[in-house]
């Protein structure tokens, strides 16, 4: 994606100010004081060149400090105020239907705002374009051309996930379905690339069936023929075993124009506000296959009754939402296996797929056990379950190019990962840590896999245990950190994996997980301003580490931030280190853990150092 | 596709009511699910079916049309699929010896199947099947605003009639939206029929006080189940507890002194003029009125594309109503509490026009109402069930994820709480000042008691398959007790039966009831009766009010009625895909019966032409094939008046079983 416009700017860097570690006081949870005699009040227009009012625009302003959330809807000319408001920083964005959401002082849809900052008694006026969206619309069909009706379409893009471009669903106010013509129409979309899709669905009128062909007819016609005037007992010997010779065949995702293939779908470039009409959607039958398999175990281990058996598509694919029972939707599939442990898939399309099979331990029961009566224990939640207190698993990297596949699935235990907690700091550390979550969520590149593994919670005895792990590359991550504390470090034998990552292998499993928590997190802030020294909220300020081993997807050493009007930027929980300090002009979202990008600003940078609990006090001026 | 999900869940809430019209036959679409394969090999034999699939009206060949030995979730289940070449063309190889059901299927024709009789080692070769086009009944125009704007991700609904309770009812049959042009294209669901068009608009309020007193739950990781069930019933919440404010399911709100309006994304937003004064869109109905008496009504013709329904939408000036509502023991806290229309006594259930829940005083304020009659309605009925988790599983992918949730949650047997259910009714008419002090008294429901007696030599039920049964009771004149035409899940009412076969229930508003027992809750056992006090109530219902009603017995017979029978044509070959109706001789029948009839019923016959009419209770009726596409009305007293001219009648006795052979005038079944 190429991105006109961008200008990296070179700093300066300002005499540090500040450089005070200090303990930082809880914050008081009430509520700001949620009035007063500020005010914002601007104009909504649409971004044509005639700066048309926009009308009934839905306007929300959100407290940076949180607090304050309002809600107003613009006039008939477009204006519209918040009055009674506090001194303080606020964002403010504007939508409505069919058009873009925009941030303001945003650089585009889809981009941070700029807080607005307003002084008690002060009055602030803005005014902000919300463009048209764009839109998309063509027709769905079937293999010959016969429209298909009330069939979901998906506006896809690529975004920045795990580390890398990511086929993504365009989230947007009104999912397009074709209508009984079988024509659909996206519309509100930003400007920006798409690729649009259909998938098979219940509801996708393409039945899975073997053609017929020329052959067979052939074939068929000589034996009817051959009965003529024959004895009825030499017909029996013609009519052989044969198969008939066409292939089984179906529906499949189909990328417009026709491919199932993500990468020779033809991208659609949208301008603000474009109408692209006749992207049409084929349905392409490919051939069929059916995966069938056994779901082995260490003896007694488990009972393979109603294991079950899920199948997703391993790659980029068409985000599906539904699966099909005991047959493939998209790619995406379940089933039980019997009693011997065999399972089948049916209808799956060519493509490369993760299997896998699981068993995890019964959810024991929440809060006061269930009346007596409840025949809870019988079904449902225990079948899927019997015998099992530690959690199976077996995955199978299957690729299906239309015959038949067969998949053994051996279950094995998964792993347990031990855990505590060290407080680092003044603070009495808290005695309730019943709120405390550990979350290991398995870093996902296009060959690696996971099964996802249930969040730990704390003891209050400063333990956790993780279980369910299977063999990952994982982030931790913590949730419900008590008030004051942030998390601050996480070593196995003294070794980071909180910004790296947790390799769990398939045997190594024997893993002392610590995880600090500290009251007093490095800090870094300050002010951007423009060579002419004025506040330059219009930069995105991004910090990252000059060890490029840090350049990790959703590490936090690697942060971007928007200053508000005012230049003030802030970076809080930030690791102590040594750091460069950029700023950018425009910056897609996560595109900044891209390392291409990071190297591209390392130029344009300044070097800063961070010390462990350290508040630093940072101000930058763009030179040029 | 946010809109629409609220909307969509408004049929759930019709309760026993949606499932009357879904007994009805559904127009044959052709659909199947993808990748059905038959999992077992079916038997082989050496006969020989080979023939082409042809269109009805041109005879022109159908290509890719899915020609399969037996049908989909038919006995015995589906062989070979064979998809036909351009010239329509199919062949089956190995085929036994045995009377077969080929079936065809194919996207925009009426799904159809054939019988086919093969001998040992039988050769066919010129198999011609005959399939008819569909075309969806569809209804487009486009919705713009005061200032001719187009309005855009406008929610329009289509209401169509079934017949319930005291005559037709209104009922959803079919939603969209509008789109950036503010035009709209919706099927209407239950093909021809009689159809409302309306863009709904129900003004959803919530006291600030009570988003805030959720918001500190959340942030202190406390349950707010205290509030969200009534906020639920109040449309201004779906249950979601990741948001921060009770307003998922909405786009955010506006802030009205110490009240928020939900913004929802299919009610547009109210509008503030220069002098303060605020202007609502209320609900709309084609051609252009607010008023469901005035709403036209559209009869829709098989296969027709009703264009240019066009509406536009104007806001009205709009009031406050405050009050106070008042529990037995004291002010009435959290409450849902609901303004509906007094004059959509048609609609299965009551629409919303405005909808807020009381403070923590039971004070409540409806902040922007447009002027109108209106019915103020409160309905707080206890509810204790326990919900069961179930194990999911998430699968990880490098392009996504794809959650699987284990099997269905396990039933539960529910007691019914000490609590009392109330309820609370007042008409309020809303005019161009603010209605103040608005006095809502809440007062107990009437309850039912009795017990149930098993007439007949079976084995009676265990106690175990009493207390898992649950009875249903309804009003007589259909109308939903405790839900409407917007949001979703409000709880009615509920009976209970106890291990000795003693009923109880909860509090029911005053009105006429009736037992609803279309199936009976226990196997070889069928519903026979209900009396109270000797006095027989099946049919007839019973007036709640102040009073508890006791010395109920239903009673159940082991001696079932049954009519079976078999669909043929002129030729004597038995004809799959039609509908078989019944219906009682007694006009008197044709009404008031709650929300499904016992006698009126409809059958879809199998492939292999047959069909059944388990439990019927006795008496005469009429039986006959029904036309198809069937009208979404006929269960109207209009409909099977004009229906029972080409029925033929038969009797019933008691626990008698009959057989009735049906025939039909074409081959396609009684057009």
């Amino acid at each position: 994606m190429t991105r006109a416009g961008v200008l990296f700017g070179a700093m300066l860097a300002a005499v540090p100010l500040l450089g005070v570690a200090e303990i930082r006081q809880t914050r008081d949870i009430a509520r700001p004081a949620a009035t007063g005699d500020a005010r914002i009040t601007g104009m909504i227009v649409s971004d044509e060149a005639t700066n048309q009012p926009v009308r009934a625009a839905i306007v929300t302003l959100n407290g940076t400090e949180g607090g304050v959330g309002r809600t107003v809807v613009s006039d008939d000319a477009g204006r519209f105020t918040f009055d009674r408001l506090p001194a303080g920083r606020f964002l403010v964005s504007a939508s409505k239907r069919a058009y873009v959401t925009m941030n303001y002082g945003a650089t585009r849809p889809g981009r941070a705002g700029v807080p607005i900052a307003v002084a008690a008694g002060q009055t602030s006026t803005i005014k902000f374009a919300v463009p048209r969206g764009a839109v998309i619309t063509g027709r769905v069909m079937d293999d010959r051309g016969t429209p298909l009706a009330h069939q979901p379409i998906f506006v896809l893009e690529f975004r920045w996930q795990n580390g890398q471009r990511t086929l993504t669903r365009v989230a947007l106010d009104s999912a397009p379905e074709t209508d009984d013509r079988g024509v659909y129409r996206a519309y509100g979309l930003p400007a920006g690339e798409y690729l649009i899709a259909a998938a098979p669905g219940l509801g996708t009128p393409i039945n899975t069936a073997r053609d017929v062909t020329a052959a067979d007819l052939d074939r068929a016609t000589r034996e009817i023929q051959g009965t003529r005037g024959t004895p009825a007992t030499d017909t029996r010997a013609p009519s052989t075993a044969a198969a008939p010779s066409g292939r089984v065949t179906g529906p499949a995702p189909v990328f417009h124009p026709n491919t199932p293939d993500a990468a020779s779908a033809v991208t659609i470039s949208l301008n603000a506000g474009e109408e692209r009409s006749g992207i049409d959607v084929r349905f392409l039958p490919v051939p069929i296959s059916t995966i069938t398999g056994t779901v082995t175990a260490p003896d007694g281990a488990v009972a393979l009754t109603s294991i079950q058996v899920s199948m997703a598509p391993n790659g980029p694919a068409i985000p599906t939402q539904g699966f099909g029972i005991g047959a493939s939707i998209g790619g995406y599939g379940s089933t039980r296996a019997r009693a011997d442990g065999q399972f089948t898939l049916a209808g799956v399309s060519p493509g490369r797929y993760l299997l896998v099979a699981r068993v995890a331990p019964a959810p024991a029961p929440r809060g006061s056990p269930p009346p007596a009566a409840t025949p809870a224990a019988s079904g449902g939640a225990g079948a899927a379950s019997l015998g099992a207190t530690t959690t199976y698993w077996a995955v199978a990297d299957v690729v299906v190019n239309g015959d038949d596949v067969v998949v053994p699935l051996d279950l094995r235990p998964a792993g347990e990962i031990h855990g505590r907690i060290v407080f680092d700091g003044a603070l009495p550390p808290p005695a309730d840590l019943t709120r405390l979550r550990i979350s290991l969520t398995a870093a996902l590149a296009s060959s690696t896999t996971a099964l996802g593994v249930p969040p730990a919670q704390a003891h209050d005895d400063r333990t956790f245990v993780v279980t369910g792990v299977t063999p990952a590359k994982y982030r931790i991550s913590a949730s419900g950190l008590p008030m004051g504390w942030a998390l601050a470090a996480a070593t196995v034998q003294g070794r980071d994996v909180l910004d790296g990552l947790l390799d769990v292998g398939p045997d190594a499993l024997a893993i002392d997980l610590v995880l600090t928590l500290s009251d007093h997190p490095s800090e870094l802030s300050g002010t951007l301003q423009n060579p002419a020294g004025r506040p330059a909220p219009e930069y995105v300020v991004v910090v990252f580490p000059t060890d490029r081993a840090g350049w990790t997807w959703l590490s936090r050493r690697v942060q971007a931030v928007r200053p508000g009007t005012n230049g003030v930027f802030t970076i809080p929980n930030l690791p102590p280190g040594e750091y460069y300090l950029g700023a950018v002009s425009d910056v897609e979202t996560n595109e900044w853990f891209d390392p291409a990008f990071l190297e591209r600003l390392v130029p344009a940078s300044t070097t800063i150092t961070l010390a462990a609990g350290e508040k630093k006090t940072q101000d930058l001026r763009v030179v040029r | 596709m946010r809109a629409s999900r609220s909307w969509v869940v408004a049929l759930v809430i019709l309760g026993a009511a949606a499932t009357l019209p879904a007994r009805q036959p559904v127009a044959a679409a052709g659909r199947q699910s993808p990748g059905q394969i038959a999992q077992a090999p079916p038997p082989t034999g050496t006969g020989l079916i080979m023939g082409r699939v042809v269109e009805a009206d041109t005879t022109t060949p159908v290509a890719g049309a899915v020609v399969s030995i037996g049908c989909v979730g038919a006995n015995p289940p589906m062989r070979d699929r064979i998809r036909t070449d351009s010239a329509g063309r199919f062949v089956f190889f190995n085929v036994p010896a045995a009377t077969h059901f080929l079936c065809v299927t194919k996207s925009n024709y009426a799904g159809l199947s054939k019988t086919i009789t093969l001998s040992d080692g039988q050769k066919l070769s010129n198999v011609t099947i005959v399939i008819a086009s569909t075309a969806d009944v569809v209804v487009a125009g486009r919705i713009v605003d005061e200032a001719n704007e187009p309005a855009v991700g406008v929610h329009v609904m289509l209401l169509t009639t079934y017949s319930a309770g005291s005559g037709p009812r209104f009922w959803q049959a079919g939603g969209g939206e509008t789109d950036d042009r503010g035009e709209y294209r919706i099927r209407a669901a239950r093909g021809p029929g009689v159809y409302i068009v309306m863009v709904p608009s129900t003004q959803a309020f919530v006291p600030a006080s009570t988003l805030e007193a959720v918001a500190d739950l959340r942030q202190a990781g406390r349950s707010t189940t205290e509030f969200q069930r009534e906020l639920i019933i109040a449309g201004v919440s779906d249950g979601g507890t990741t948001t921060p404010l009770p307003t998922a399911g909405t786009r955010s709100g506006i802030a009205f002194g110490s009240d928020v309006q939900a913004l929802s994304s299919a009610v547009r937003a109210p509008k503030t003029a220069a002098d303060g004064r605020v202007f609502a869109y209320p609900t709309e109905f084609y051609p252009g009125t607010s008023a469901a008496s005035q709403a036209a009504r559209l009869t829709l013709h098989p296969g027709e594309t009703k264009t240019g329904v066009d509406l536009q939408l104007t806001p009205v000036p709009a009031v406050h109503v405050t009050g106070v509502a008042m529990a037995p023991d004291g002010p009435a806290a959290n409450l849902a509490l609901r303004l509906v229309a007094s004059d959509a006594p048609d609609f299965s259930a009551d629409l919303d026009l405005a909808t807020t829940v009381t403070d923590a005083v039971g004070h409540f304020t409806f902040v922007n109402v447009p002027s109108g009659d209106y019915v103020l309605r409160a309905l707080k009925v206890p509810r204790a069930i326990a919900g069961v988790p179930t194990p999911t599983t998430t699968i990880e992918t490098g392009a996504g994820a794809a959650t699987m949730s284990g099997g269905p949650p396990p039933a539960t047997v529910t007691t019914l709480p000490p609590d009392p259910a109330l309820w609370a009714t007042l008409p309020i008419t809303v005019g161009l000042t603010d209605v103040k002090d608005v006095a809502l008294t809440l007062r107990p429901g009437a309850r039912v008691s009795g017990r149930l007696e098993f007439a007949g030599s079976a084995p009676p039920p265990t106690a175990d398959a009493l207390s898992r049964a649950s009875l249903s009771i309804v009003r007589r004149d259909g109308h939903s007790i405790a839900g409407s035409m917007s949001s979703s899940s409000a709880p009615a009412p509920l009976a209970r039966i106890d291990g000795a076969g003693n009923l109880a229930s909860q509090g029911f508003p005053a009105g006429t009831y009736i037992f609803s027992i279309y199936t009976s809750p226990f196997p070889g056992w069928t519903f026979k009766s209900a009396t109270v006090d000797g006095r027989d109530v099946t049919d007839a219902g019973f007036d709640l009010d102040a009073v508890d009603l006791d010395h109920v017995v239903l009673t159940f017979t082991d001696r079932p009625t049954s009519l079976t029978g078999t669909v043929r044509d002129a030729s004597r070959n038995t004809v799959a895909d039609v509908s078989v109706g019944v219906f009682p001789t007694d006009r008197r029948q044709w009404t008031n019966f709650g929300t499904i009839s016992r006698h009126i019923r409809s059958a879809r016959a199998g492939v292999d032409g047959r069909f059944s009419f388990p439990d019927l209770p006795p008496g005469e009726y009429f039986v006959l094939v029904l036309p198809s596409p069937l009208a979404s009305d006929w269960q109207s007293s209009t409909a099977l008046d004009a229906l029972s001219r080409t029925a033929v009648t038969t009797q019933l006795g008691e626990g008698e079983k009959r057989t009735l052979d049906l025939t039909t005038t074409s081959g396609r079944g009684g057009q």
